[in-house]
This record gives structure tokens, C-alpha cells and sequence, in this order.
């Protein structure tokens, strides 16, 4: 009895030691999503005032629109992407928008509480913060918030292909 | 004996003319054993300054607390038989009497006759010495002549500084025929004649004072009657009325006047009894119309007058003698409460008698050994316990089990202390918080001790504690249950999903796929969706419970101001609202831009005098305001006159917000910025030290243009922050608006307009620990003083709180 309940907690532990065991993948997958997320956000500092200056308020919503909409779905492509690559997934279980601006959120969350607590501004010090400290929590982050299918054996599909009538 | 000569003397006279002789017969006996001793709620005398070889006429107390003398100096001459070489005399002393300089002018410059009758400081902290031969003398604030200007008039008994930056003087002269004629003469700041008015058919005047409608008033004799006259603002004769006593050989004369609290008149001077060889001090009490409540011939003191007369706190009246060194202290209706000998010394002739700051009074006058007596007596005894007035908690039922103890007292407090439920009492230095108070009922009671000893109880303030019904479990409780709910859900999912992988994946898919991927995707769905939630408001909430947690920053020049709108006040009650604010430790003073441009001379413009003299005085920074619809003439005007003085200059106000109510046509942003260059560069003709800001409201996150364009031009920014639930919010925004301007900010308006003190006072606190803990340069209050006072803290608890806070906490 107890070497039953020993060794299920031991599963339990195995498993967790397994999901969160840093490994080639997820360091891959972190680095990519962070430092995009780095790069998107030093560029849109750099011509924040620009475009707010932009024919205002053409430029304001303009602003919006990358911050809150393109960049979003453009890190849900890419994490789609990864996964895709990583994890030779196929299609996707959350939507390019909303799994994009979930991770952006969780970045500018943690910015936010960084700058915060130090008062000190994004770059240079947040950002590379940032690299450091979210680089395997986002390689998980990327993996949790979407997956996808695991692609299915061509051998299998073929087959498959062959007894269908 | 005595008692028949009196019945006899009622039968042989009528009236108030036999009482006054009785009395004075009966005094003379006592006069010199009276005039020592002094009632033990008389004050008493702190220091007595003699100089000399001059005259003292008149005294006033200069900004820095010192008081400046006007007088004369001359030199006996045995040959006439008189006093040759007069010279007028201004000697500066500090506080405690000590001479700082003494200055002696010749009649080149004061034009001779009897030296300097009044004196008065001007707005740049120099002097204005009238001389009785009708020069005007204008000093700086070391006494050196700056210019002279001789009015053409000879005989000037007194002159005054009025609210609009001018001069009054009165003095008297003779007509063709030898009839006494009165004068009155108005200049401005310059010392220009504006006008003069003339009282001819044996009117003799002694004394002027403006008045609260911006006229004046003049008093002195009509023939043997006393006279008092009332002026308009537009320089008309209002009313004159006279006021006679005894018979017709008997002569009066007003010799000072005060402004009563009630809008009247008391008048203080002497009659002159022929018929009996006596002098009476006299006073008499009149409405604003001029008609006579009381008067009073005082029997204490024969062969005396009064000279001047000062209004005291509780509406009685102070009084000075004119021949000897004493004070008389009067209730409202004019009896006596205590007298007091100042100075012993004979034959002395008492000229002046002002109220100085600290409540107390100061008199000059000179003795027949030629000596200028300087005498500072101390305020009056205090015998009245402090009022204690308890705030919070009030005569209710709280849910809570903390309680803020919050009171004023109305005096400077030596001990505060408080019983709880009758027990010991506890000494607390201000407001407190009463923590883990017990259900049920309760009673409290405050104390205060103040600086006399007297010791003041509040009324006792019976409250309730109830249970509060635990919100907050409510929420863990919600929380708790709804991470079950998803680790349910999430268990059940796993174990069916292993269910199905030992069942086989290929039929689970095969059975379910859809279906299971739809459920998937939801929920997954579902848990980011909600984390986004959770964590966009951690984004907006968190730095305001970061910050207000507990002090993050020790910035020490966190400066506290204050918008004070002296416009709404009357002029001779802007000093004192200055020096309020000061006490409480407030350094910036944000006004409103108050200025005539077209009059000089003008009322609004000698109110700016005032103020601008004032914050000198206490040297206070001043953040002057330009509206969005500020006439660019007129601030130019401003600039120019006062401009030195400022030391922040706010360009615009909320320009994000233009609308057509606030600044006439401002829709566009091409047209705020122009009026916003338009504004800076009429700043910038003025070359002023001044440091630039604009102050932005919550609308600045919709036209962020505006604070990044004009930032480029400026020295900080300002925040506007008006109501509880956006001071949560303002972290977030203030961050973003330091983030696009790169510029420091300050709150440049923070307030709440609300009836409940408590409410404000603890917002106002939050606010300025938030502020802060954020290091920001400062936060400004509005407002000091409010058009229905709901926004305004003056004689309200934050008043004493944010006091507090400061002497705390910069």
C-alpha cells in the first residue's frame, strides 16, 4: 500500500520535474518569444512620441492599433509557428490574438512591476531583465497557452488512407 | 458731604455734563494711586525702547515683525524759547526693540514744519513717510530716500495706505476769513494727487481710515462737537454727522477711530470741560449709518484723553491715553475691564497705538525730556480653556472596528489627551486611529491643555460597534471555490482523457475528436482569457497599492502647495491667510492671475500688492495660473509688475480638456498650441526665472500630442487628480505621463469637493503619502478657499491634518 502511494507520488513528482525541466526546446522557444517581445516593445518606445505626434489622433489610434492589435497577433503567429516547428505540432488550439496578447500582457505585467519596485525605465535595464528571468518561464508560457495537434503518422495516415473505403 | 454737593451740582445742571463733573472731582483724588494699579487679567509690558532726543507720532509693525517709528528730532532753543532744526525721523527696530537703523531727514526733504506725522510700508518692503508740511517721503527698506514729493498742502495730521496702492492724508488749514478747513487728499502709488476734498465752516480733522467699502472715513471736531464723515468708493460725501455734548462752551474732538466687527464705527478722543477746568477721554460707539449706539466720558482718568483706539478679538475695545503712559481695556459696551501703566514717567504724551501679530499692542509716544518711549505690551492673559471638537468618531454606529480620532482644538495645545470608556487618559500628539475597538458601546472624551494651563474638555461622544459583514471572506471564499471548480474540472478532464487513452486513443478520437477539442479549446480559452483579465488590472492597481503601502521615497523637497483665491477674500484679510498658510508649512502658493491692465491704480492690482508683499514677507514660492483664456495684454501687465515675484509660471490649464465653456473656441489642436505659443512667448519676452509647467487632466491619455509637444518648452508637467476612485487610478497615468513628456511631475490640483471633513481630509492625506512615496516634486491643494467652500480646506480638518502631515513628513 504504501509503495503504491510512494511511488504515485513519485509519478507526480517525476512528471512536474518533466514539465518543467529546462531543455533545448523551451530555451529555444522562450528565447524566440522573448526576445521579439524585447525587440517590439524597444521599438515601439523609440517611436512612441513619434507616432502619437502622427496627425493626432490618426497617429494615437494608429499607436493603439500596433500596440493592442498588430503585435499581439503577430507573437500568436509566431508562437503558433514555434510550436508547429518545436513540437511537430499541426494547427492551433487559441486564437493568433488572443494567445499573442496574452504573452504580451504577461511581459508588460512583469515590466510593469519591475519598473515599479526598481523605478528604473525599459531600456536598458528592464529588457534585459527581461531576457534573463522570462526566457524559460516563457518557453513554458508560449507552450501552455496554445498548442496544437500532434501531427499524425504519415506511415499511419497512409495506411489509414489505404483501408478507407 | 460729597454726596450733597453731587445733589446739589444735579439740581443746578442737567444731563451727562453734571455726571462727568461729579466724577471728575471725585477721580482727581484717586487718579494717581488708579493709574498703578493694574486688574490681574491686564497684560503686561515686555520691553520699554526710549531714544533720545526725538518725537514718536507714529508706529506701525513692518512684515518681518519688527516696527518701524515715525517722528521728529529738534533742538531746544532758549533765544525763542522753542524747538529749531526739525528733522524728520524713521528708526527701524526689531521685534524685541533693538535699533536696527535710524534715519534723519532735512527739510530739503521732508519740507520742514514738525517732521513725519504717519508712516506706512510699501509693497517693495521700503517706507512712506507723510511729513506735516505735505511731502511725500518714500524710502527703500534700509531708509535711504528713493524720491520726494511735495503735495502743496501744509498741516497734515495723518496718512494711510489704501487697498488700491494709494495714499489718503488729511490735514487742516484756514480759510480767507481764519475758519478752520479740513482736508482730504488722495494720491496714488506714486504719490500723484488723484483728488482732494475740503470741509470748510470750522471743521478741524485728526484721523482717516479706508473702509471696507473702499471709501474712507475721517473724524476730528465740528466747532465744539465731535464730527465724523463718511466717504464713498467714488470719493462722494455719503454722510457727516455730528455729535455734541455739555454746553457750548465745552469742546470735543475725535482723535481715532476703529473699524467695529459689527460694520460700525468706535471713535475715541476728548472733551474739554471749561466750565469745570477738566479734560474727559471720551469714546463713543456708532452704527454704520453713523447713528450713536453709546457714548462714554471714562471718569478714570481726569485730565487725560484718548488717542487711539484698537477693536480687541472679543469685540471690547483697547484704548490709549493721551497724557499719560496707560491703556484702558473695555468690554463691548464700553466698561471698563483693567487698566494699565505701561511706562512711569511724567508729563508724557502718548501718540500712536497699534496691534501687533502675536495679539499684543505697541504705543509710542514721548515724554517732556524729549525721549521717543517704543513699548511692546504682551497680548492679554489667557483665562479660557481650549474648545475641543471631536470630528470623528460621531454619535453613531460603525461596521468597523477602527476608528479615526479625529479633532481640532482652536488654540496651541501644550497636552492632548483622551479617555476611552472612562479610563485613564491617553496622550496623543494629533489625529489618531482607535484600533480593535470592541463590539458594542462606547464613549470617548478628548482634552486639551493650551499653552496658559487651561485645560478644555470636547463633549462626550457616544458610539456603537457592530460586526461588519466579512466582504473580504466573501471574496477568498469566491475565489477558493472557483479554483476547486477549475481543478475539478481539470481532474475530471484528466481522468477522462486517461480514461479514453486506456480505452485507446484512436477510438477516443475517433468517438469525441470534435467535441473534445471544442471542450479544450474553451477551456483554455476560458483560463487565458481570465488571466489577461487578472493581470490588466494588476497593470492599473498595482502601482497605486505599491506606492501606498508605505513610503518608498524620502524626497526631501516634495513640496506641498496650496491654490489660494485671495480674490474671494477681502484685502486686509490676504496677509493673514498668507501667514496661515505658511504656518502650516505650505511653501507654494497657486493664485489665479488678478490684475487690472487697464486701471494701474486700480483696486484688483493693490490686491495683488497685497499678496505678492505678503508671500515676499514670508518668502513662499507663488505658481501663478494662466488660463487658457488669459487676455494676453493683461498678462503682459502682469509680467511686467509682478512677474519677479513668480516662481513657477503654470502655461494653460487642462488643455487636453478645451472646451468652448473654458476657453472660448480652443476645439482644435492647431489652435490650442498656438495659444499655447502664443502664451510662452509673451513668458518668454518677460525673461523670468520662473520655471514652466502645464498641467494635464486624465483627458491627456486621448490627445497625448498635447503633453509631448508642449513638454519640449517646459521645465515639469503637472496632474490634475479630483476624485477618490482616479487617485487609484493616477499612478498608472502618471507613469505614462512622465513616460512621454520625460519631464518630472507635480499634482498641480489635487482636492475633492465634499461637505464631510473626514472624508476629504483622509483623501487629501492618502493623496499626498501616494504622491509622495511616487517621488514626484509635489502636490498642490485645491483649494484653499472655494466659492461654497466644499473644495476649499481653510477652518476645516484637513486644514489641521495636512499640517500635521507636513511637519511630519518634508
Amino acid at each position: 500500500m504504501e509503495y503504491a502511494e510512494d511511488s504515485r507520488r513519485k509519478r507526480w513528482v517525476n512528471g512536474l520535474l518533466k514539465i518543467l525541466k529546462p531543455n533545448k526546446q523551451i530555451f529555444i522557444h522562450g528565447l524566440i518569444i522573448i526576445l521579439s517581445l524585447v525587440i517590439i516593445q524597444l521599438l515601439l518606445d523609440y517611436f512612441q512620441n513619434s507616432l502619437l505626434l502622427y496627425m493626432p489622433p490618426i497617429g494615437f489610434a494608429f499607436f493603439l492599433l500596433i500596440s493592442y492589435g498588430i503585435q499581439p497577433i503577430a507573437v500568436g503567429v509566431l508562437n503558433v509557428i514555434i510550436l508547429n516547428r518545436l513540437y511537430n505540432c499541426e494547427g492551433w488550439q487559441t486564437g493568433f490574438w488572443l494567445n499573442g496578447f496574452f504573452l504580451l500582457l504577461t511581459f508588460s505585467t512583469f515590466n510593469v512591476l519591475l519598473q515599479t519596485i526598481t523605478g528604473l525605465p525599459f531600456s536598458p535595464y528592464i529588457a534585459a531583465a527581461d531576457i534573463f528571468i522570462l526566457l524559460y518561464p516563457f518557453g513554458h508560457l508560449g507552450k501552455f497557452s496554445n498548442r496544437g495537434c500532434k501531427k499524425p503518422n504519415p506511415q499511419q495516415t497512409t495506411t489509414t488512407s489505404a483501408t478507407s473505403p | 458731604m460729597l454726596i450733597s454737593a453731587l445733589k446739589s451740582s444735579s439740581h443746578r445742571r442737567m444731563g451727562s455734563r453734571t455726571i462727568v463733573a461729579a466724577v471728575l472731582v471725585m477721580l482727581v483724588l484717586s487718579a494717581s494711586i488708579h493709574l498703578l494699579q493694574a486688574a490681574p487679567d491686564a497684560p503686561s509690558v515686555e520691553w520699554n525702547k526710549t531714544f533720545n532726543g526725538l518725537h514718536g507720532n507714529s508706529v506701525i509693525q513692518t512684515a518681518d515683525g519688527g516696527y518701524a517709528t515715525a517722528g521728529y528730532s529738534a533742538t531746544y532753543s532758549t533765544d525763542i524759547g522753542g524747538y529749531v532744526d526739525y528733522k524728520a525721523v524713521l528708526v527701524k527696530t526689531t521685534s524685541s526693540g533693538d535699533v536696527q537703523w535710524q534715519k534723519s531727514y532735512g527739510p530739503e526733504v521732508f519740507g520742514g514744519g514738525t517732521g513725519a506725522v504717519s508712516v506706512v510700508q510699501t509693497t517693495d518692503m521700503g517706507y512712506l513717510l507723510f511729513s506735516a508740511a505735505g511731502v511725500l517721503v518714500k524710502t527703500d527698506a534700509e531708509g535711504s530716500v528713493q524720491w520726494n514729493k511735495p503735495l502743496g498742502v501744509t498741516g497734515v495730521r495723518e496718512g494711510i495706505s489704501t487697498s488700491d496702492g494709494g495714499y489718503l492724508l488729511v490735514g487742516n488749514s484756514k480759510d480767507g476769513s481764519g475758519d478752520d478747513v479740513a482736508w482730504l487728499l488722495k494720491t496714488d502709488a506714486q504719490g500723484s494727487i488723484l483728488w482732494n476734498k475740503e470741509f470748510t465752516g470750522g471743521f478741524v480733522v485728526y484721523t482717516v481710515i479706508e473702509t471696507a467699502d473702499r471709501g474712507c472715513a475721517l473724524a476730528g471736531n465740528w466747532k465744539n462737537d465731535f464730527w465724523f464723515a463718511k466717504i464713498d468708493s467714488n470719493n462722494n460725501l455719503q454722510w457727516s454727522q455730528t455729535y455734541s455734548y455739555g454746553g457750548p462752551s465745552d469742546v470735543h474732538h475725535v482723535s481715532s477711530i476703529a473699524k467695529t466687527k459689527d460694520g460700525g464705527y468706535a471713535l475715541a478722543g476728548a472733551g474739554y470741560w471749561l466750565s469745570s477746568n477738566g479734560i474727559v477721554p471720551w469714546m463713543i460707539k456708532i452704527d454704520s449709518q453713523g447713528h450713536e449706539k453709546w457714548n462714554l466720558p471714562y471718569g478714570g482718568t481726569p485730565q487725560n484723553g484718548y488717542s487711539s483706539v484698537v477693536q480687541t478679538d472679543d469685540e471690547g475695545y483697547v484704548l490709549t491715553l493721551s497724557s499719560s503712559a496707560g491703556l484702558v481695556r473695555t468690554d463691548t459696551s464700553g466698561s471698563e475691564r483693567w487698566t494699565l501703566t505701561y511706562a512711569i514717567v511724567e508729563h508724557y504724551i502718548a501718540s500712536c497705538l497699534i496691534r501687533t501679530a502675536d495679539g499684543g499692542y505697541a504705543t509710542v509716544g514721548t515724554d517732556f525730556g524729549n525721549n521717543l518711549w517704543l513699548t511692546k505690551i504682551s497680548p492679554e492673559p489667557d483665562f479660557q480653556p481650549p474648545v475641543v471638537s471631536v470630528l470623528s468618531p460621531q454619535h453613531k454606529t460603525y461596521e468597523t472596528s477602527d476608528i479615526s480620532l479625529t479633532f481640532t482644538v482652536n488654540e496651541p495645545a501644550s497636552w492632548i489627551g483622551y479617555s476611552l470608556d472612562g479610563g485613564d487618559n491617553v496622550t496623543i500628539t494629533g489625529n489618531i486611529t482607535l484600533a480593535g475597538l470592541s463590539n458594542g458601546d462606547h464613549n470617548l472624551t478628548v482634552y486639551a491643555s493650551d499653552t496658559a494651563g487651561n485645560y478644555g474638555a470636547s463633549a462626550a461622544i457616544n458610539f456603537s460597534i457592530v460586526g461588519r459583514f466579512p466582504v473580504e471572506w466573501l471574496f477568498a471564499g469566491v475565489a477558493v471555490a472557483a479554483a476547486v471548480i477549475i481543478g475539478v474540472l481539470l481532474y475530471f478532464k484528466r481522468q477522462a482523457l486517461s480514461t479514453y487513452k486506456n480505452q485507446g486513443f484512436r477510438n477516443f478520437f475517433k468517438k469525441h475528436r470534435v467535441t473534445a477539442i471544442a471542450e479544450n479549446r474553451m477551456v483554455r480559452t476560458l483560463i487565458i482569457m481570465s488571466l489577461c483579465l487578472g493581470m490588466v488590472f494588476v497593470q492599473i492597481f498595482f502601482p497605486y497599492f505599491y506606492f501606498s503601502s508605505s513610503s518608498r521615497s524620502s524626497n526631501s523637497t516634495f513640496e506641498v502647495g496650496v491654490t489660494y483665491v485671495y480674490e474671494r477674500d477681502s484685502v486686509g484679510q490676504i496677509y493673514g491667510e498668507v501667514s496661515r498658510i505658511h504656518d502650516l508649512g505650505i511653501r507654494v502658493i497657486r493664485v489665479n492671475m488678478v490684475c487690472d491692465s487697464i486701471d494701474a491704480s486700480g483696486y484688483l492690482n493693490g490686491m495683488t500688492d497685497v499678496f505678492f508683499s505678503a508671500v515676499q514677507s514670508l518668502n513662499m514660492h507663488v505658481a501663478l495660473i494662466i488660463k487658457n483664456t488669459e487676455d494676453i495684454n493683461g498678462l503682459s501687465f502682469y509680467l511686467g509688475r509682478w512677474g519677479r515675484y513668480l516662481t513657477y509660471v503654470q502655461i494653460l490649464n487642462e488643455p487636453e480638456s478645451s472646451s468652448s465653456w473654458d476657453v472660448g473656441a480652443l476645439f482644435t489642436d492647431d489652435e490650442t498650441t498656438s495659444k499655447f505659443e502664443q502664451v510662452y512667448s509673451t513668458v518668454e519676452q518677460a525673461q523670468l526665472s520662473a520655471q514652466l509647467y502645464t498641467n494635464f487632466g486624465a483627458g491627456f491619455l486621448a490627445r497625448t500630442n498635447l503633453p509631448i509637444k508642449f513638454s519640449e518648452k517646459l521645465d515639469f508637467v503637472g496632474f490634475d487628480v479630483f476624485m477618490d476612485s482616479f487617485l487609484t487610478l493616477s499612478p498608472s497615468m502618471i507613469q505614462l505621463l512622465h513616460k512621454i513628456t520625460n519631464k518630472d511631475v507635480v499634482i498641480a490640483e489635487f482636492g475633492m469637493s465634499t461637505s464631510d471633513d473626514t472624508v476629504q481630509s483622509d483623501y487629501i492625506i492618502r493623496g499626498l503619502n501616494l504622491f509622495k512615496s511616487m517621488g514626484l516634486r509635489g502636490c498642490w491643494i485645491v483649494y484653499w478657499n472655494s466659492a461654497d467652500n466644499s473644495y476649499g480646506i481653510r477652518g476645516r480638518l484637513a486644514e489641521k491634518t495636512v499640517g500635521e502631515w507636513i511637519a511630519q513628513n518634508t
